[in-house]
């Protein structure tokens, strides 16, 4: 069985090297890691930002 | 000293992250299945040398129990040391030490030193693997791949660390199961 990285996969690690020195890393990681982020208060578009129902 | 920068100067990016993968796993216990939050919270700490728990916590955004796990294995395994806080005899200061600062100085050759940079490959990693707990060994797969471009199963697998074989084959199919890697009919 012959393998390759999907094309978005080659395209990140193709970054791994070039990257911005002061980039931060505490958002990324959080939800990389399956960790909850704190959902935000904006409703899904087509939902009333009021209610928070379908619209 | 000087094999290691000749080395890294003729090394493509696929064949670096390779080594510096193999470094990470040299500085944690030669444990593979560490986790890359662990990579990431060993090289946190030797950014921020006497840095304390708490002050890893808020750099992060780790939870005090993911975080308390983490640590006891680094100390357990001889990875960093504590010492008494000269400022509040409550905390304790962490410090990188022995192999573990070995390991990880030489996977800090091939980012110059910058412990932002490295802690942004490893966060890259992470994020390709979308995993909830991608290790070292998943990250090795892909490294190899992205140096390889394409290869058989078997070929990735024999370039992974010593462990069981059920091991490989697991973190292998998770890999192929998430869509990160593909058959390569598959991936036109």
């Amino acid at each position: 069985m012959l393998v390759t990285l999907s094309k978005e996969a080659e395209m990140m690690l193709a970054k791994a090297f070039d990257q911005t020195p002061s980039a931060p890393i505490a958002a990324d990681f959080k939800h990389s890691v399956g960790i909850p982020a704190v959902f935000s208060r904006d409703p899904a578009p087509g939902f009333d930002p009021e209610t928070a129902q379908p619209a | 000293m000087v094999k290691d920068l000749a080395n890294n100067a003729m090394a493509t990016d696929g064949q670096k992250a390779c080594l510096v993968i193999d470094h990470l796993v040299e500085a944690l216990g030669n444990d593979p299945s560490s986790s890359l939050r662990r990579a990431l919270i060993l090289t946190d700490i030797d950014h921020h040398p006497g840095t304390t728990q708490a002050e890893i916590m808020a750099r992060m955004d780790l939870h005090k129990s993911a975080l308390n796990r983490e640590i006891e294995w680094l100390f357990n395994y001889g990875c960093i040391m504590m010492q008494d806080s000269a400022k509040d005899a409550r905390t304790k200061t962490l410090h990188v030490c022995g192999y573990s600062k070995k390991g990880l100085d030489s996977a800090l050759e091939y980012f110059k030193s910058d412990h932002q940079k490295l802690k942004n490959f490893i966060v890259l990693y992470t994020k390709v693997l979308r995993q909830e707990k991608p290790t070292l060994r998943d990250a090795k797969i892909l490294a190899y791949l992205y140096n390889k471009k394409v290869a058989s199963k078997a070929e990735v697998l024999n370039n992974l660390y010593d462990a069981p074989t059920t091991t490989d084959h697991r973190a292998f199919g998770e890999i192929l199961n998430a869509g990160v890697i593909k058959g390569v009919q598959d991936a036109a």
